[in-house]
C-alpha cells in the first residue's frame, strides 16, 4: 500500500512537472519584452568582462565578451588599416554611453546632380590627381599618408554630416520580418490622412548573393542585415577588406593583402564577431523613475495623441524564433524571436524635410528622404537629426516638415506644459 | 486511503501524462522564411488635394494672417511693409520672408526656449569649411534672444500648393541681424552653392544689403546663413 501511494505521488509529480513544461512552452511562443539594459560596459582592462549580453547563442568556443573585444580592437596600418579611413575601432563611433551606443562623431558625404536633378555620386582626386575615389558618397577624413588623403572638390555641392547610430539591440531589429515593415508603411496613409507614407527598400544581402531584404539600418535603409553593416563600415570606415567586400578603396599606400580581415581560430573573422556582438546586445533601456513620473506618463499619452507614433513606432515584434530571415543566411534563435522592442521608428524612409539629397542603395527619390530615427536610447544623445545641428528637442521636433507637418501643427498647438511633459517623455527614452 | 483511491488517482495522472506527452510528441511546426516582398507604393487613401489653380499675388493681409497664424500677436504686423517671396527650402512650395518688429510686451514669449519657432543669427550659421580635410562640427553656439525694439525677418516656411498662406504652414523662422534693405528673391548661385551647398534643387535665396554690405541669406538644410559677397 505504502508503495503505491509513492508510485502515485511520484507520477502526479512527474505529471505536474510536464503540466509546467507544456505551460512554459505555450508562453514560450508567446511575444514577451525584449531584455534592455547599458549592459556592455567600455573598459580599458579585461574588456567585456562586465558585459552581459542578451542570450544570444553564441558560436562554439566564442564569448559575447570576446566578441565585444573585436568590436572595441584599434587597428594599425600593419592589419589593413585604410589607406583611407575615419576611425581605428569600431567602439570609436559607437560608445556611448557603451559600447555599442552612439557618439558625436559625424561623418562627411558628398555629391552633386546631374542635369536632370539626379543625385551623382563624386569623384575624388587623391595622389595629386594620379589617382581617384569615385561611386561612393561617403569622404573618409583620415587616410594613413598624405597622397591618400580625400579633399572634397568644390563641384561637390551637396554635403551633408550625417551621425554615428546606436548599435545597441539592433539584433532584435535585425529580426523583425520585412513583412512587419512593410505592413506598417502600408497602414500609414490610413493613420495620417494620407499625409505620412513611409518608403520601404529592399537591399542586397551580402552574405546571401541574389538575395535581397527590407533595409533597416544606417540614415539610408542601406543595409538590412548585421553583417552586412558590419562588411561595409569595415571596408567603409576603417577600410578593411573583408570576405564580403575584398576590394579597397583605392591602393594609394596600400601595403597589404585582400582580404585583410582573416578567420582567426574559430573560424571567424571580425565582421563575424562584430556581427554576433550587436546581436547580442541589449536593447536600449527606458529611465523607468522619470517615466514614472506624472509629466512622463503625459508625455507619453501625448506623444501618442499628436502622432509622433506613427513614425516612431513604439512597439514592434520580431519574427518567431526558427524564422530565416536575411536570404536564407541567419536563423532568428530564441534570445531574439518573438520579442516585442520599442525602438520607437518604423526602419522607413520619409521626407520631413530635412533629406540630405543623397541616394545610397535606394531609389532616386529617396534622395531627400532619411530612416526615422529610433528614439530608444535617446537621452544619451545631444546632437539631434541625422546631421546633429538640432541642439534641443524643442528645435528638433520643430525642424520635421514634410510629410511631418500635420503632426508638428498638433506639437506646436500643445501648451508649454504639454511640451514640457512630451519632452519629458522623450527624456527618459 | 482506500486501495480504489489510490487506483483511481494513479489512473487520472496516468491520463493527464499520456495526454501532456501526446501534446509533446507532435509534429514540430515548420520554421518559416522571410520572403521577399513585390513592393507596392503605400496605397494612398482620397484626400481632397487642392487644385493646383494659379494662386493670386500675395497681399499684405495676407502676410499679416500668415504672421498671427504662426506667431500670434508676438509680433507687431501693423508696421510691416516689406516682404519676399520664393521657395527657400527647396521642397517646391512657397515660402514667405518679411520684415518684422517684436512686441515688446512679448519678449520673454517669442524668446521662450518652447517657441513654435526658431530664433537664429544667420551670421553665425554653420557652413562647412572648403579646403579642409577633416571637419567638427562647431561648439554649441550660444542661444539667439530677440532683444527690444529688435527688427528680424520672419520667414514662414510653405507647405503643399498654397504654400505659406496654407493654414498648415507653421515651420517658421525669426533671423536676427538680417533685417536689410532692396530685398529681392534670386536663384541660388553657383558661388554660393560652391561655397555652402548643402542641399540640391532648386532653392531661392533672398539677396539684400545688410549694415552696406551685399550678400544672400540661404537655407542650409537645417539653418539659415548669411553669406556676403
Amino acid at each position: 500500500m505504502k508503495n503505491l501511494r509513492v508510485l502515485g505521488t511520484y507520477l502526479c509529480a512527474v505529471a505536474l512537472i510536464a503540466l509546467t513544461g507544456a505551460v512554459s512552452t505555450v508562453f514560450s511562443s508567446s511575444p514577451t519584452e525584449a531584455p534592455t539594459g547599458f549592459s556592455t560596459p567600455t573598459l580599458n582592462q579585461n574588456q567585456g568582462s562586465q558585459s552581459v549580453s542578451n542570450g544570444f547563442p553564441e558560436p562554439q568556443g566564442d564569448t559575447f565578451a570576446n566578441d565585444q573585444v573585436h568590436f572595441e580592437e584599434q587597428d594599425g596600418v600593419d592589419n589593413g588599416l585604410g589607406p583611407v579611413y575615419n576611425a581605428q575601432s569600431c567602439v570609436s563611433c559607437h560608445q556611448n554611453p557603451v559600447t555599442g551606443g552612439i557618439s558625436q562623431v559625424t561623418e562627411l558625404r558628398v555629391g552633386h546632380t546631374d542635369n536632370y536633378g539626379n543625385f551623382v555620386n563624386p569623384t575624388i582626386p587623391i595622389n595629386d590627381g594620379a589617382n581617384v575615389i569615385a561611386n561612393r558618397s561617403l569622404v573618409n577624413d583620415r587616410a594613413i599618408c598624405p597622397q591618400a588623403q580625400e579633399r572634397t572638390p568644390g563641384t561637390e555641392t551637396i554635403r551633408t554630416f550625417r551621425t554615428s547610430l546606436n548599435t545597441l539591440g539592433d539584433g532584435f531589429v535585425e529580426a523583425i520580418d520585412s513583412n512587419t515593415l512593410y505592413q506598417i508603411a502600408q497602414n500609414q496613409p490610413y493613420q495620417s490622412n494620407g499625409y505620412i507614407a513611409g518608403e520601404f527598400i529592399q537591399v542586397p544581402v551580402l552574405e546571401a548573393p541574389g538575395q535581397i531584404r527590407g533595409g533597416r539600418f544606417g540614415w539610408k535603409n542601406q543595409m538590412s542585415s548585421l553583417l552586412s553593416f558590419s562588411s561595409d563600415a569595415y571596408l567603409n570606415e576603417q577600410g578593411i577588406t573583408n570576405r564580403l567586400n575584398p576590394t579597397d578603396t583605392t591602393t594609394v599606400c596600400k601595403t597589404t593583402s585582400d582580404p585583410e580581415d582573416s578567420t582567426d581560430n574559430l573560424g571567424m573573422a571580425d565582421i563575424d564577431h562584430f556581427a554576433t556582438f550587436m546581436r547580442g546586445t541589449k536593447a536600449p533601456p527606458v529611465d523607468t523613475a522619470l517615466l514614472n513620473t506624472s509629466d512622463g506618463q503625459a508625455g507619453q499619452q501625448l506623444f501618442s495623441a499628436v502622432g509622433c507614433n506613427i513614425c516612431h513606432v513604439t512597439s514592434i515584434t520580431t519574427a518567431p524564433a526558427g524564422t530565416v530571415i536575411n536570404g536564407g543566411a541567419f536563423t532568428v534563435p530564441a534570445a531574439l524571436g518573438s520579442k516585442v522592442i520599442h525602438p520607437y521608428s518604423d526602419f522607413l524612409l520619409h521626407n520631413v524635410g530635412t533629406g540630405d539629397g543623397i541616394v545610397q542603395n535606394g531609389p532616386p527619390d529617396t534622395a531627400n528622404k532619411m530612416r526615422t530615427a529610433p528614439l530608444w536610447g535617446m537621452r544619451t544623445r545631444d546632437r539631434l537629426m541625422h546631421d546633429g545641428e538640432s541642439l534641443t528637442r524643442n528645435d528638433a521636433i520643430l525642424r520635421h516638415g514634410g510629410e511631418a507637418t500635420p503632426v508638428i501643427n498638433n506639437y506646436r498647438s500643445l501648451s508649454n506644459t504639454q511640451k514640457n511633459q512630451l519632452i519629458t517623455f522623450l527624456n527618459s527614452l | 486511503m482506500k486501495p480504489i483511491g489510490i487506483i483511481s488517482r494513479l489512473a487520472g495522472c496516468s491520463v493527464l501524462l499520456l495526454t501532456l506527452s501526446s501534446c509533446s510528441s507532435g509534429p514540430k511546426p515548420e520554421h518559416s522564411v522571410e520572403a521577399p516582398i513585390a513592393v507596392a507604393n503605400p496605397s494612398m487613401p482620397p484626400r481632397q488635394e487642392h487644385t493646383a489653380q494659379p494662386l493670386p499675388p500675395p497681399t499684405l493681409a495676407d502676410v499679416r494672417d500668415a504672421l498671427q497664424r504662426v506667431f500670434g500677436d508676438t509680433l507687431a504686423t501693423r508696421t510691416i511693409s516689406q516682404f519676399v517671396v520664393g521657395d527657400f527650402n527647396g521642397d517646391q512650395s512657397d515660402d514667405v520672408a518679411v520684415t518684422v518688429h517684436a512686441n515688446p510686451a512679448k519678449l520673454d514669449e517669442l524668446n521662450s526656449q518652447l517657441a513654435n519657432w526658431t530664433v537664429e543669427d544667420p551670421g553665425r550659421a554653420f557652413l562647412p569649411p572648403q579646403n579642409k580635410t577633416v571637419v567638427r562640427l562647431p561648439p554649441k553656439p550660444p542661444l539667439e534672444l530677440v532683444r527690444k525694439g529688435e527688427t528680424l525677418v520672419a520667414i514662414i516656411h510653405g507647405y503643399g500648393p498654397q504654400g505659406w498662406r496654407d493654414p498648415q504652414a507653421r515651420q517658421a523662422y525669426l533671423l536676427r541681424n538680417s533685417a536689410g534693405t532692396r530685398a529681392v528673391i534670386a536663384d541660388l548661385p553657383r558661388k554660393l552653392m560652391s561655397r555652402a551647398g548643402v542641399m540640391p534643387g532648386e532653392r531661392k535665396v533672398i539677396s539684400e544689403h545688410i549694415r552696406g554690405r551685399s550678400g544672400f541669406i540661404f537655407w542650409t538644410g537645417a539653418a539659415y546663413a548669411w553669406q556676403p559677397m
